[in-house]
């Protein structure tokens, strides 16, 4: 676990790093996404055993947050969806030492919340999705982070 | 972050309204060849670029010249960015910040007259706030 933990912190200072240098974290999201997107039938062959929802939003975001389960990087999730609004709640996401970091730097938590970065490959993946996280709570006590995706279809 | 493809006119429509002005402007300025209307954060909301350029690629830089530019301003307190002009030996790309949220970026042809384009530009970010305000 303390692997992890130093992984986090370097992985903290790299993007602190990259943001300090100008770089916009959600542009950064979104070129990851491009490229993902790009590798999408290996990410589904080699994750999803073939079978991903590409065709449905929030259905794709419910089959990555559990494959993130599958291999551990969250201990569970709770996904609600609303008109246009994605709820997601994340116990226990292996991460939580960056949000950790960030928040004893003042931060709201992680620079990079892998989770909003998974809908937004998931929104890169089903076109005509624009997606936006409108909130972004990361509660390290309780190990609960929640967050609000909005998102427009064109 | 504001959702700013969101509101009661349907997306199409206003992304028809944004993409009509990138067009006026590039008419009214010929040695503007392509441009481009995004979010900081690299979301593309109009553009009007050759066929063959990585639309998604060349907004993403456009709003990292920009994100950038902002950041060296901030660090040397010399205030907030207006505009970043990257000149090469083919042409010019002009980036300016329509709003906080919003970038207008250009592409130019050599020896493009930079004065022009950017009064062009400027005029151009004027209406595309109006458009944006009536949301």
């Amino acid at each position: 676990m303390e692997r992890y933990k130093l992984r986090n912190i370097i992985l903290y200072y790299l993007l602190s790093a990259v943001k300090e240098l100008g770089v916009n974290l959600p542009l950064l999201f979104r070129r990851i996404s491009e490229h993902a997107s790009k590798d999408i039938k290996y990410l589904s062959k080699e994750f999803f055993e073939g079978r991903m929802h590409v065709e449905n939003f929030e259905q794709l975001i419910q089959d990555i947050a559990q494959v993130l389960k599958q291999e551990g990087v969250i201990e569970d999730f709770k996904v609600t969806v609303t008109d246009n609004n994605v709820n997601i709640e994340v116990i226990n996401c292996s991460y939580l030492d960056m949000a950790e970091k960030g928040k004893s730097r003042g931060e709201s938590g992680c620079p990079i919340c892998l989770i909003s970065l998974a809908a937004s490959i998931a929104s890169t993946v089903v076109k005509g999705h624009a997606f936006n996280v409108s909130e972004y709570k990361s509660d390290v006590a309780n190990k609960k982070c929640h967050l609000k995706i909005s998102y427009t279809t064109s | 972050m504001a959702p700013i493809l969101g509101g009661k006119r349907s997306i199409r429509t206003i992304q028809e309204q944004l993409t009509s002005v990138l067009k006026e402007m590039e008419n009214k300025d010929p040695d503007i060849e392509g441009s481009l209307l995004l979010r900081t954060d690299g979301l593309v909301l109009a553009s009007a670029v050759a066929e063959g350029i990585d639309r998604d690629l060349a907004a993403a830089m456009s709003a990292s010249i920009l994100n950038v530019g902002s950041r060296v301003l901030e660090e040397l307190k010399k205030g907030t960015v207006e505009n970043v002009i990257v000149r090469g030996s083919g042409g010019v790309v002009m980036v300016i910040a329509v709003n906080p949220e919003i970038v207008l970026g250009a592409i130019g042809k050599k020896d493009s007259n930079l004065g022009l384009m950017l009064v062009e530009m400027r005029r151009t970010a004027e209406k595309i706030n109006k458009i944006l305000e009536s949301l």
